[in-house]
């Protein structure tokens, strides 16, 4: 039981794991700083969180327009 | 550390290149340096100045018409007091999540106006009339589109990682902030952390996901200023936004520990704890105090007699849950007066930082104008095998006054701290106490508490340590 309710979560942490290899690849080049792993964190997390509230708001629009429609429907049969 | 013109640099303000604190003729100061003028400018000139004074979440000043030889001076300002300076490792668990919140919530006021912290340390809020604020007014700079926040590292060390530690891990774990002073390295906080915590979005990529990656990028070259055009305004609300869910869902609740429930266990009467109240009110009014120490203070039930007649209060006590449970009273009631720590009085405090000034010790910041030592004495003897006389020469290093109880050895909670240990305390009586103490102090008066065995004792130092 304890194994499907992290189901998702697991799914995303591979998924997260998987995209960040694909943007830093092993090549860089510059300066040592010990502040640049929490600067590439951040824009992973704002990728992440970024998108998740556009998505958050594509579905609440989607079901705002179902919603709509079946109020539109409801009062056109009372009419 | 002395300035010119005679004035004391305080310590722990030498990090900031943007100016520092000073005391002069007892008063304190904040010099602005001409580097940090513009941003000095905008701060007062944009609104926001005004925007968090007005929430209480910024400590207000005065400019100073003070003169300075300094080349470097752009302006003296005069902030307001804070009565008692505290630091994380002093703070239950909301006191750090309020100060955690405190500092995010300025980060995006701060947004608002165009401005950015550039700096998010513990060390920078304190408690202030009931509530977490920005003591440093040093700590805004201009935001400019794309560049990432520059304190977030900062951040998920002073805040977010040991709240995290407290809240998954112990409670005890906070004392980790006295030894990392620049906040608890992320890549322990990761093996410390319970494997859950991984998976939770906000603390995998906020603890462990950041401490992997502080590791790979140790040693790698990499153009940090490119990172400056990568971060949209939006993204950069998105991390903000991230952290505040992410401290906003860590709980602690403090359980009913051996201290937190400790008045319905004491061996008092309804009337004798009463009559304790009557006697410790009277020796208050008869002293009028301005500040008041309660050392042991539990849940603060003996502070509140001070604070609640508008004198400044401090609530030490070593269990952390009695400490939570006091701050959640204070806050709920929306007690300005008092302030609740967790402090081992054993082992207090100390001096840390660059040569131990950075952050002042326990003793340091006071004398307080009375301390209460309730039900205390015995747990200083007979549990840390303390002398007596060396309890009262620590007792007369920080107050004027004393508000003392005796509990004698008869009594119940001395024969139960008796009950595992060797009775090794020959000079454990009334008389040996009075003698240990009246080398430092001058005994005022003395009251026997009614239906028990116990006496309170009011006393004032002979001479004051310096």
């Amino acid at each position: 039981m304890k194994i499907k309710k992290y189901h998702g979560k697991i799914t995303i942490s591979l998924q997260f794991i998987f995209m960040i290899n694909i943007i830093f690849p092993g090549a860089v080049y510059c300066y040592i700083d010990p502040g640049t792993g929490s600067f590439i964190v951040q824009i992973i997390i704002a990728g992440v969180v970024g998108s998740l509230i556009v998505i958050k708001i594509f579905f609440k629009r989607v079901k705002d327009f179902f919603r709509k429609r079946k109020n539109n429907d409801k009062e056109e049969k009372e009419n | 550390m002395r300035g010119n013109d005679n004035h004391l640099i305080v310590s722990g303000s030498f990090r900031d290149p943007s100016g520092f604190l000073f005391l002069k003729e007892g008063r304190l100061y904040r010099q602005i340096n001409k580097v940090y003028k513009e941003d000095y400018d905008m701060l007062m000139c944009s609104g926001l100045y005004e925007d968090l004074v007005s929430k209480n979440l910024l400590i207000p000043h005065i400019e100073s018409d003070m003169s300075a030889d300094d080349e470097e001076c752009y302006k003296i300002i005069e902030p307001e007091k804070i009565p008692f300076i505290s630091y994380n490792y002093e703070w239950s668990f909301s006191q750090l999540k309020d100060a955690a919140l405190t500092t995010l919530k300025i980060q995006k006021t701060a947004l608002k106006f165009g401005m950015t912290l550039k700096d998010a340390s513990a060390y920078n809020i304190q408690f202030y009339k009931g509530k977490t604020i920005l003591i440093d007014t040093l700590s805004f700079r201009k935001y400019r589109e794309g560049e990432l926040w520059v304190s977030y590292k900062q951040f998920c060390n002073h805040f977010l990682a040991p709240l995290t530690l407290m809240s998954y891990t112990d409670i005890r774990l906070s004392q980790l902030l006295r030894i990392f002073i620049d906040g608890i390295p992320l890549d322990l906080v990761s093996t410390l952390l319970p494997f859950r915590t991984r998976m939770n979005f906000s603390l995998f990529s906020h603890i462990h996901l950041h401490a992997r990656m502080q590791k790979k990028y140790e040693d790698k070259l990499i153009d940090v200023r490119s990172f400056n055009k990568r971060l949209s305004r939006s993204g950069f609300e998105a991390v903000i936004h991230s952290l505040e869910s992410a401290v906003k869902k860590l709980k602690w609740d403090p359980k009913e520990t051996g201290w937190a429930g400790y008045y319905s266990a004491t061996n008092y009467s309804t009337e004798a704890f009463q009559f304790k109240k009557d006697i410790i009110n009277q020796f208050i009014d008869k002293i009028k105090p301005e500040t008041v120490w309660d050392l042991g203070a539990n849940t603060g039930e003996f502070s509140r007699i001070a604070s609640n007649k508008g004198i400044y209060t401090v609530s030490f006590d070593i269990d952390p849950a009695a400490v939570e449970k006091n701050y959640l009273e204070c806050r709920k009631k929306k007690e300005t007066n008092l302030l609740p720590l967790v402090l081992d009085l054993t082992n207090p405090s100390a001096g840390i930082g660059w040569v131990n000034k950075e952050r002042m010790s326990f003793i340091e910041r006071g004398p307080s104008d009375m301390v209460l030592a309730l039900a205390l004495i015995h747990h200083f003897v007979v549990s840390n095998n303390t002398p007596l006389d060396r309890v009262a020469e620590f007792l007369s290093r920080v107050c004027k006054w004393l508000i003392i109880e005796y509990v004698p050895k008869s009594d119940t909670q001395v024969q139960k701290l008796l009950a595992t240990r060797e009775d090794i305390f020959p000079d454990y009586t009334q008389e040996g106490f009075e003698n240990a103490f009246i080398d430092y102090f001058n005994i005022n008066d003395a009251v026997k508490i009614r239906d028990s065995k116990r006496t309170i004792y009011l006393m004032k130092i002979k001479y004051m340590f310096s």
